[in-house]
């Protein structure tokens, strides 16, 4: 948009390795640039949480906070699985976070970098059929990131307390207290097939067996 | 006159209905007023409803004199003319008064008719399973001779999430096809009939009245030249789909949602479009015939009405809607008015739009959604039935009507049959549909994330059948305005036969053919219900993030302001879909633990296996046991060892007071020799543990541990499953499949059976509760009874009953036992005997309950009810069950208690939410949930008082008695 000035400054290189790993377009990612800068407000290079939180929407949006937390905790998880540098798309950029991310493995990584950011908006492009799995955009992806929406304490299991904060982040004020705690009990118990009271992530496949999770977790990127 | 009451049903049914021209029936058949004024219109605007049917039918069976001509438009002559114009000399004792009353006759007949034709094709099975009903009814009405359909019912049922989700889809397919559509046909139709390849038309065209006829033919005896306007005022008659028929098929086979409604938002709003585009070119007829030219500047102004009328009919619509919601919101002491208010609304929505001269059917389908999602919620479940009836009949009724009077009006009327137009008018309108239909979703698929596959999208094109409003609107044609009407009336009449009986016949067929996805019939699970919010939220969220306004922030934007503003104007309360899910969940798992178990057995299905496995749910989940068959299936598993099997329960439950570990590791020696029931036992155990452990107060680790332990045994695992495979004997069970088939007959009537059976129930076991509490001195002297509930004291002034019913129970079960090996599964003596028993155990529980009052919560009760041992639990078990039953299949309220879920989900390391948890269950007074939950104990108590009576066929004044002299036998 206003934004050509920011768009210069991606190199073209970049922009082929980002295509290369998500997916996107080169249009695509143009257009995710110049809203990266655009939310990048002092022009830094990189977004905090304050940045994206700055989002009117995003901050009445009720799993707002976990929205932008999955940002930044993917990314961090990403760049470990990657071991710092490996097809690290974005140099120079990555270099410092990178670095930030493999040193202090525990520690919450504090900004998200243009890599990151479309890597994790990258999960919700939609998914042509006879492409490759494993990507980016897969089904299991998809689901990781959804459960990870109400996995906070990231043991890879959903605990009643956990779901019963999402549920009353969701619906609290319309239901009871104790109506939602039954609900959430149901909810374990459905899904629950190991009976110890926690989802795990198997599970949370399970129960979303019949639902079109590709089409649900998936939106039109602007070309 | 007692057609009276019938002509304010068929005006407001009329007035809802549509196929409705701005222009009376009257003045076209009346030669004197060549055109219609604006201000005529207006004037006559409570009588457009009135079909053409009427007319016709007043044709067909009247002379027609002038009187007649009166006689058709009821609404327009008052009773009084009638009398006035009648030569009444003298009084009568019997006169024969046809002229006046003779269209309410017919008309009343009529309608009693097609609902009787209706009546008959349901019994029918055999040949309604195979032909479109619509064939039928046309068949039938080749034999005898109404245009009445109800948009309301369509727009009603319109409201749900699929719609609202394929929302741009439809609208592009209704608008822009239907457009297209009609150009596209119209301009064909024109060219091939210029260029000669339809060959000639000759006149005249026949007419009813032969004077008619002579004039006509004087006026066009060659050749006749079709203009381009007229053949546009028929395509845009002839482009409006209206699938009904595919859509009873849609329905019966189940396909998704999706395309369902595609197909269906579809017809809906183009019956729209296309009325809105007929009376346009209707007008352009209208000024030709006046011998004017149409000029650039009129068509311009005709393509701006096309907006004003359809989106100043919405307007109307909604704002109707909104009226209609704040007026229902204040109704909650006056619920009479409610039927009244939507009806009424909807009627004034419909009409104040023809008013302005806009579309009467958007603003009545704008109508009509807006009052499913708001008004629909206020008013109570009795209104709700009621309108939901009687919409289903008028629209029932309406469609029977139409379909009749079509198969009539192909006997009747006289016909010009031209064999060029009717093949390349059906020709077009199939090309076109399938040009259409593929070319707008290619369009539409660019944008949508699920695609409408290519398969779907033939189905679409396939099932876009012509019907009632295209021949509403040729019947409407004037014949002053446009001559060819009888050539139009006879091809319009062969296209739908066409569509009707080819396409609509052969489309379940290539619906099968094509695997067209169908639509899941299971229904949505709690967490998958809750992930779609979380989805709906996070992709919302995501969608800000990557900087696009999609439809999900529109979505989102709008449920907000309907969340925040809307719903707390208009609604009087609001429970989320999460609530009502969860509820009818629950409700669900109620009817499958009350009858599945007997299905089970009755239908035997995979034999003993499936028995054993029912028997094993049972004693999990207890709540079945109620059922006599059932029960007698599970005293004969108990009776390995009968002389310890009565006392046994008295055993436990004593213990299970305060159940230090060796006794239950004892209880569970005494039960090992089955595994089965060792697991229910020490479920049971783990049950009360639990109990203690939410009530906070007498909380031991070692019983966690065992609770725990247990609940790892697999007692758990197999409560789910249970309830899928009770749930699963009910849908195969021959008879539910016959109950539950797809009938659009039916609305919702298990839902309100149940609802009155429940309350019925929950009387009933009010009055054996106080008639209980009236023997205050059946006071038992159960110490460690008392000590283990603590708070509960009260409750043990009934226990003592239980001692006598266990052992009666167990003679029971010794006799009863023949009754697995026997061939047969109907329920003998002896299980009635058992039942009796169990009835009387049941009664004694909801003494007991009850006794607790108000004062108890719902939570530490039903806990309470599993773990007060097993002599308890043989009652609690056999009737109330239990713990398995109570934590599926919860509160139908919402305050669920989940019991069982409690104690074994909270592991034995405390953790911050069992603070909650164990306020919520145990502070005894909470007036809500007290008194929420309250009647909920009694109802499932008393459901299975009324289960086993009903079971039993046993006369309802014995449940009175057996407590009585229970009492009485407990007092000496």
């Amino acid at each position: 948009m206003g934004n050509s000035r920011s768009s210069l400054q991606l190199p073209e290189e970049d922009i082929a390795n980002i295509s290369k790993e998500t997916g996107f377009t080169a249009n695509q990612i143009e257009r995710l640039w110049s809203r990266f800068s655009s939310l990048d407000k002092q022009q830094k290079g990189h977004l905090t949480r304050e940045d994206f939180l700055r989002i009117p929407e995003l901050a009445i949006n009720p799993l707002g906070d976990r929205i932008v937390h999955a940002f930044f905790r993917d990314s961090r998880q990403q760049q470990q699985n990657m071991g710092g540098g490996v097809g690290s798309p974005d140099p120079e950029r990555n270099g410092s976070s990178g670095g930030n991310g493999s040193t202090a493995d525990d520690m919450e990584q504090e900004v998200v970098n243009f890599c990151d950011f479309v890597r994790v908006l990258a999960h919700f492009r939609p998914l042509k059929k006879n492409v490759e799995k494993n990507k980016l955009n897969g089904r299991e992806e998809k689901l990781r990131f959804a459960f990870r929406m109400y996995d906070l304490d990231g043991d890879d299991k959903i605990s009643k307390e956990e779901l019963l904060a999402v549920l009353t982040m969701m619906v609290g004020a319309n239901i009871s207290e104790d109506q939602l705690i039954s609900i959430a009990e149901r909810t374990i118990m459905e899904a629950d097939l190991d009976k110890d009271n926690l989802i795990s992530f198997d599970e949370f496949k399970n129960v979303l067996e019949r639902t079109d999770v590709e089409q649900k977790m998936s939106i039109r990127f602007l070309d | 006159m007692p057609s009276g009451e019938w002509i304010i049903v068929l005006l407001l049914g009329i007035g809802v209905c549509m196929g409705s021209h701005p222009s009376d029936p009257l003045v076209q058949s009346q030669p004197a007023s060549e055109k219609v004024s604006k201000l005529e219109r207006e004037s006559t605007v409570s009588h457009y409803g009135l079909p053409v049917a009427f007319q016709t039918l007043a044709e067909v069976h009247h002379n027609r004199s002038k009187r007649s001509s009166v006689a058709r438009h009821p609404a327009r002559s008052t009773n009084g003319s009638h009398s006035n114009d009648d030569e009444h000399i003298g009084v009568h004792v019997v006169s024969w008064r046809w002229d006046e009353v003779g269209i309410y006759v017919t008309i009343t007949g009529f309608v009693v008719l097609s609902g009787l034709a209706k009546v008959g094709f349901h019994h029918l099975h055999v040949i309604s399973s195979r032909v479109p009903e619509s064939c039928l009814l046309v068949i039938v009405g080749l034999a005898m001779g109404g245009i009445i359909k109800i948009i309301l019912e369509a727009a009603y049922s319109l409201y749900d999430k699929a719609f609202f989700d394929n929302l741009p889809t439809i609208l592009v397919m209704a608008v822009v096809g239907t457009a297209f559509n009609f150009l596209l046909i119209g301009f064909l139709l024109y060219l091939v009939f210029t260029i000669g390849a339809m060959g000639k038309i000759r006149g005249p065209f026949g007419g009813d009245d032969p004077v008619e006829a002579k004039a006509l033919m004087a006026m066009f005896s060659g050749n006749y030249e079709l203009g381009i306007v007229e053949v546009l005022v028929f395509a845009s008659l002839i482009s409006a789909v209206d699938p009904v028929a595919v859509l009873a098929i849609f329905q019966e086979v189940g396909v998704n949602p999706d395309l369902y409604f595609l197909l269906f938002g579809e017809s809906l709003l183009n019956d729209g479009v296309a009325v809105v585009l007929y009376n346009m070119m209707n007008t352009m007829a209208e000024i030709e015939a006046a011998g004017e030219v149409i000029t650039l500047g009129q068509i311009g102004l005709g393509l701006a009405s096309f907006v004003t009328v359809a989106c100043g009919g919405l307007l109307i619509g909604i704002i109707m809607g909104v009226l209609t919601a704040l007026i229902t919101r204040t109704t909650s002491e006056v619920r009479v008015v409610e039927p009244l208010a939507l009806f009424g609304m909807g009627y004034l929505a419909y009409v104040t739009a023809e008013l302005f001269h806009w579309s009467g059917i958007i603003s009545l389908i704008g109508c009509g959604i807006v009052q499913a999602h708001y008004a629909f919620k206020n008013i109570s479940k009795k209104s709700y039935t009621t309108v939901k009836y009687f919409i289903k009949m008028l629209s029932a009724t309406s469609d029977c009507i139409i379909f009749l009077f079509l198969g009539i009006a192909l006997v009747e009327g006289p016909h010009y049959w031209h064999t060029g137009f009717v093949v390349w008018t059906i020709s077009f309108t199939l090309i076109c549909r399938f040009v259409g239909v593929y070319g707008l979703t290619f369009l539409a698929n660019r944008r949508r994330i699920r695609k409408v596959n290519l398969q779907e999208q033939f189905i679409m094109a396939y099932g876009g059948l012509r019907g009632a409003v295209g021949f509403s609107l040729v019947e409407m044609i004037n014949k002053e305005v446009i001559p060819p009407k009888q050539m139009f009336v006879t091809t319009t009449l062969a296209v739908v036969m066409f569509t009707i009986f080819i396409q609509g016949g052969t489309i379940k067929f290539l619906v099968n053919l094509l695997e067209i996805d169908k639509a899941s019939d299971d229904q949505k699970k709690i967490s998958e219900e809750v992930n779609d919010n979380v989805m709906e939220h996070l992709m919302a969220g995501i969608e800000i993030i990557s900087g696009r306004r999609g439809s999900q922030y529109l979505g989102q934007l709008l449920e907000r302001f309907d969340e925040k503003y809307l719903k707390r104007w208009l609604c009087r309360q609001w429970e989320s879909d999460l609530q009502r899910l969860f509820e009818e969940l629950a409700y669900t798992d109620h009817l499958c633990n009350l009858y599945g178990p007997s299905v089970v057995l009755e239908s035997g299905v995979p034999g003993n296996s499936l028995l054993r496995h029912t028997d094993e749910d049972m004693d999990i989940n207890g709540d079945p046991m109620m059922l006599p068959t059932v029960m007698g299936s599970r005293r004969a598993s108990f009776s390995p060892y009968p002389p310890h099997g009565g006392n046994f329960y008295d055993d436990t439950y004593q213990r299970g007071a305060d159940m230090p570990e060796g006794d239950q590791m004892e209880t569970r020696l005494v039960n090992g020799g089955q595994p089965q029931h060792k697991i229910v036992r020490t479920r049971t155990i783990s049950g009360s543990s639990g109990f203690f452990r939410s009530d906070g107060s007498r909380m031991s680790g070692r019983i966690s541990r065992i609770d725990s332990e247990s609940s790892h045994r697999g007692s758990r695992n197999n409560s789910r499953l249970e309830v899928d495979t009770l749930r699963s004997a009910m849908r195969k069970n021959s008879f539910n499949k016959i109950h539950q088939k797809y009938n659009r007959n039916l609305i919702h009537d298990d839902e309100q059976e149940m609802e009155s059976h429940l309350q019925k129930r929950h009387a009933n076991a009010r009055r054996l509760s106080t008639l209980a509490m009236m023997n205050p001195s059946i006071s038992g002297t159960h110490e460690s009874h008392v000590d283990s509930h603590g708070f509960l004291s009260p409750d043990s002034e009934h226990s003592n009953l239980l001692p006598t019913i266990g052992l009666r129970s167990r003679n029971t079960s010794i006799g009863s036992n023949s009754f697995n090996d026997g061939p047969s599964n109907r329920v003998p003596g002896r299980a009635r005997e058992a039942m009796m028993q169990n009835r009387m155990r049941s009664i004694s529980m909801s003494s007991d309950r009850s006794a607790l009052g108000v004062v108890d919560d719902p939570k530490p009760r039903s806990s309470h009810i599993s773990h007060q041992g097993l002599d308890r639990t043989s009652s609690a078990r056999g009737v109330l069950g239990a713990p398995g039953l109570a934590s599926h299949q919860p509160n139908v309220m919402g305050a669920i208690a989940a019991p069982e879920t409690n104690p074994s989900s909270v592991p034995p390391p405390p953790l911050p939410s069992r603070g909650n948890l164990a306020r919520s269950s145990s502070v005894p007074t909470r007036p809500s949930m007290g008194q929420l939950t309250m009647p909920r104990g009694h109802t499932e108590l008393s459901s299975v008082v009324e289960e086993s009576e009903d079971k039993a066929k046993s006369p309802k004044n014995t449940v009175g008695l057996p407590v009585k002299e229970n009492i009485k036998n407990t007092k000496l």
